[in-house]
């Protein structure tokens, strides 16, 4: 599903955020990437979505070779693949359902089938009953379920998670985590970017470790490792 | 699909046109600016071409011939300068007429009137008044009479009337007045760009957030782009709504004046404007559009990554 072959990225300046990294994640996969602040986790989602391109190596996305990817074909890309972020990213100014349809709206989705998916997307993350709430009214858990809803809009065979608990206390991240795996079961292949130990350790998921922009360990069933 | 994506592109222009109500209304005033001074160009222009051509209408030459001279000699001469393509008529006066003419121009003046009594015979010879299309062609008259010597000797005196002078000051007075206002308008075109540079770049500020949203779900290039495009056609679009409205107000109040300007004319402003609406908004307001998108893509080029 996502594979990084060779793949280097190094910013003006000489700064080397990843090296030589090589990485296979199969469809349905579960995977945690961990490391410390700074470590070029962050740089790898970025490579994921094409928001920059790799200095060397090749990065295939679903059998599509995205490496070179022209600028028009990017949101051809990142509509196939949800994303999730620390900092939810939602609009004050429109409600949860709003949130939810813009995603669909900007992509030139029919009104109908955004009437019928956006329902169906909040019900999954429980938030059926609070659609018409603004983001301020609802707790900071809600508001990441919102985005989880928001990431799933376009049925995406990606979900990548970066950092998504970490605005959360422990209970509402482990919802979200419990969030994430339920996705997974349907089918999705999440990724999930992080450096919660706790999250990680109760996943009993595959594991890579990055540490300096090179990847330390990769473990089916791995534990965080720093 | 496409009509769905423009209707919503359309709707996020004008959200981004409510959401920075103020910096709207400053860029339309500076639209309005422009095209208004565009107008007032057209309105001077339009005055200035009818009283030119008003003026010109009472240009001739007046050819007086000798008094022996027969009117079949002055018919053949008539006959000949008809033919000439650039004259656009020949009138011919007898010498009765022309006597007619002068005491009935010099009403009011006694001692002529008396000086005219005093005279057995009528002094004056009859005349030819010669008309052209274009003011520039008496010249050419007066050339084939001073070339033509049968006509030379037939002629006592040629008169090339003064109104001359004055359509070449309302030439040049409305040459001037033309370099000056564009000028004004290209003043005004450069503080236009400048404003609307600006008013994007704030929008694109303020919309950060929806923005780097868009982006992230997958809107297209032109999705991202497209409501700042469309916000700038709409400023356009009301700018020159309000100029419309501004440029009939104007043609309205001034109009008893150009009519009192131009005396016994057909033209009035009111009619000019009614006839060449379309032509004169229609440009002005595709040179609006022009402009503004112009500005809003140096905006995004500069401003926005997407």
């Amino acid at each position: 599903m996502i594979t990084f072959k060779n793949v280097s990225k190094i910013y003006p300046g000489q700064q080397v955020a990843l090296k030589n990294i090589n990485l296979e994640i199969k469809p349905g996969e579960f995977v945690s990437i961990v490391g410390q602040s700074g470590t070029g986790k962050t740089t790898l989602v970025k490579l994921i979505l094409a928001e920059v391109r790799p200095s060397k190596g090749k990065i295939i996305i679903g059998g599509w070779d995205i490496t070179g990817i022209r600028y028009r074909e990017i949101p051809t890309l990142r509509r196939q693949i949800g994303v999730v972020f620390q900092d939810f990213k939602l609009l004050p100014r429109k409600t949860l359902y709003e949130n939810v349809a813009f995603a669909l709206e900007v992509a030139g989705e029919s009104n109908e089938k955004i009437k019928e998916i956006v329902p169906q997307v909040l019900k999954i993350v429980g938030l059926e009953q609070k659609m018409n709430r603004y983001p301020t009214q609802v707790s900071g858990g809600e508001q990441q379920r919102v985005v989880v809803a928001r990431s799933l809009a376009h049925r995406p065979k990606i979900l990548v998670a970066d950092e998504p608990t970490g605005n959360l206390d422990s209970i509402n991240s482990r919802d979200i985590i419990e969030l994430l795996k339920k996705i997974n079961d349907f089918g999705t292949t999440v990724v999930l970017v992080t450096h919660n130990r706790e999250v990680v350790n109760d996943l009993r998921k595959r594991v890579i470790t990055i540490e300096d922009g090179v990847v330390v360990s990769d473990q089916k069933r791995g534990k965080y490792l720093l | 699909m496409f009509f769905l994506s423009f209707s919503r592109v359309f709707r996020f222009s004008i959200q981004n046109f409510i959401r920075n109500i103020w910096l709207s209304i400053v860029t339309i005033t500076i639209i309005v600016l422009t095209l208004f001074s565009v107008t007032s160009l057209v309105f001077v222009n339009a005055v200035m071409e009818e009283a030119i051509k008003i003026v010109e209408s009472k240009v001739d030459v007046s050819v007086y011939f000798k008094p022996a001279v027969t009117p079949e000699q002055i018919f053949v001469v008539q006959t000949n300068l008809e033919t000439l393509d650039y004259v656009r008529d020949v009138e011919y006066v007898s010498k009765s007429q022309a006597l007619e003419k002068l005491r009935a121009q010099y009403n009011n003046s006694p001692l002529i009137l008396e000086s005219l009594k005093e005279l057995n015979d009528n002094p004056l010879g009859d005349t030819l008044i010669i008309r052209t299309h274009n003011a520039e062609d008496y010249q050419k008259v007066i050339d084939v009479l001073n070339a033509t010597p049968q006509y030379a000797v037939l002629i006592e005196n040629k008169n090339f009337d003064d109104n001359q002078i004055v359509v070449e000051r309302l030439q040049t007075i409305a040459s001037q007045i033309t370099s000056v206002g564009w000028g004004i308008t290209v003043f005004f075109s450069i503080i236009a760009i400048l404003v609307i540079v600006n008013t994007i770049r704030i929008a694109i500020y303020t919309h950060r957030s929806e923005i780097s949203i868009m982006k992230l779900v997958g809107a297209s290039n032109w999705f991202v782009r497209g409501p700042f495009i469309g916000e700038a056609i709409l400023y356009a679009l009301l700018g020159t709504v309000a100029t419309i409205a501004i440029g009939y107000l104007i043609a309205h109040v001034s109009d008893p004046f150009v009519v009192g300007m131009l005396g016994q004319t057909d033209f009035s402003l009111i009619g000019y404007v009614n006839q060449n609406a379309l032509k004169i908004f229609g440009i002005e307001f595709l040179g609006m559009v022009f402009v503004s998108v112009f500005s809003t893509s140096i905006a995004l080029s500069r401003y926005l990554r997407v």
